[in-house]
């Protein structure tokens, strides 16, 4: 087998080779010192990013907010709001019209923003190359406080013939983005040491 | 299709041709946050040297949390190497020799309203051989982001960028 590339060292990092495919890979491996130590490098990383979201969805609880929710619909019930009760047929009809129109809106909306989307984020090939390869560091912005504070943002990268990662590190309200090179050296004779 | 339900879907219709146009006023900064003068810019470099030889964080890079955090808190020690700052002016990009003689390479894209920039960045190495071609970052003054990773002596270089003004 040709040297694996690295989308696939990451793939295969990850699992989510064909049984075959991974076999070719790893058979590949044992015989080579360099693409192992990538491996090795991208499922410290992994290992990180898993554990920092893990970290992060330990402090949420979304149980608490779902029973409360519920609490408060039942007390509503229970309290004598007959109105869903009793609705009329006409009225009915007028909640389904609104719900309607109010969708069509809300799809409107979306459609506009898609439309309107900064183009760079969407063609260009080197910051879709990052998101495909690394997915989930993104994953501790969508699960921080709401009081954090929006960070400066990378738009676009390109790493280039290097593998880049990239994260955010939140420290109280501040949240930065870190993209971390995978840097062999110049003589590509060390092992990558972010862990 | 009765008269109703043809009020309904003209009704619908109307609102998704309407809210997109809606959605895109021309955007036109207001007198008072016009976007500013380029040059008032500028990025300031701190240039870390992270190892775990045990001396902890130099109290001459300031209060910086994240590096507490990991991955950064899994080197013991951090060493101010170098902090300078350049101006950013549009058109006219900035480097800095980096203690590995690589060069970054730093440039004003854009001047954002509400004090923010966008900027790129990039690293070179020594031969113009490119390491890091391309990275832009759209930050408010006071922000900054971090480019870390590259292997220097025994430990990494972690480079932090902020937009002062």
């Amino acid at each position: 087998m040709t040297e694996p590339t690295p989308l696939e060292l990451m793939q295969y990092a990850d699992g989510e080779l064909s049984p075959e495919h991974a076999e070719r890979v790893a058979a590949f491996l044992e015989g080579s010192e360099k693409p192992r130590r990538r491996v090795d490098g991208i499922e410290q990383i992994g290992a990180f990013v898993r554990a920092s979201f893990e970290q992060r969805l330990g402090t949420l609880d979304v149980t608490a907010d779902v029973m409360a929710a519920i609490e408060g619909e039942s007390a509503r019930v229970g309290t004598g709001d007959s109105a869903a009760g009793s609705e009329s047929p006409s009225s009915s009809r007028r909640r389904a019209l609104w719900s309607l129109v109010v969708g069509g809106m809300a799809a409107a909306a979306a459609a506009s923003l898609w439309l309107t989307r900064p183009t760079e984020l969407i063609s260009s090939p080197s910051a879709s190359r990052t998101t495909a390869s690394a997915p989930q560091p993104q994953a501790p912005v969508a699960a921080a406080d709401d009081e954090s504070e929006v960070g400066a943002s990378v738009e676009t990268l390109d790493p280039g013939p290097s593998e880049a990662t990239l994260f955010v590190v939140q420290a109280g309200v501040d949240v930065t983005p870190v993209v971390w090179l995978l840097d062999e050296g110049d003589e590509a004779s060390d092992r990558m040491e972010p862990l | 299709m009765s008269v109703r339900a043809h009020r309904l879907v003209s009704t619908v219709a109307v609102f998704v041709l309407a809210v997109p146009a809606m959605a895109e006023p021309p955007i036109r900064p207001s007198s008072s946050e016009e976007a500013p003068k380029a040059a008032s810019f500028g990025a300031e470099v701190l240039v870390l040297h992270a190892t775990n030889a045990g001396k902890g964080i130099d109290p001459r890079i300031g209060r910086m949390p994240e590096l507490e955090k990991p991955p950064f808190s899994s080197y013991d020690s951090y060493v101010l190497l170098e902090k300078v700052r350049k101006s950013l002016v549009r058109g006219t990009p900035k480097t800095l020799e980096l203690p590995n003689k690589r060069v970054l390479r730093t440039e004003l894209l854009e001047v954002l309203p509400n004090d923010q920039v966008k900027l790129s960045a990039s690293i070179n190495k020594p031969g113009g051989k490119t390491f890091l071609p391309l990275l832009e970052v759209k930050a408010k003054v006071g922000q900054a982001f971090i480019v870390a990773g590259q292997k220097y002596e025994g430990g990494i270089l972690v480079l932090v960028i902020r937009v002062v003004k």
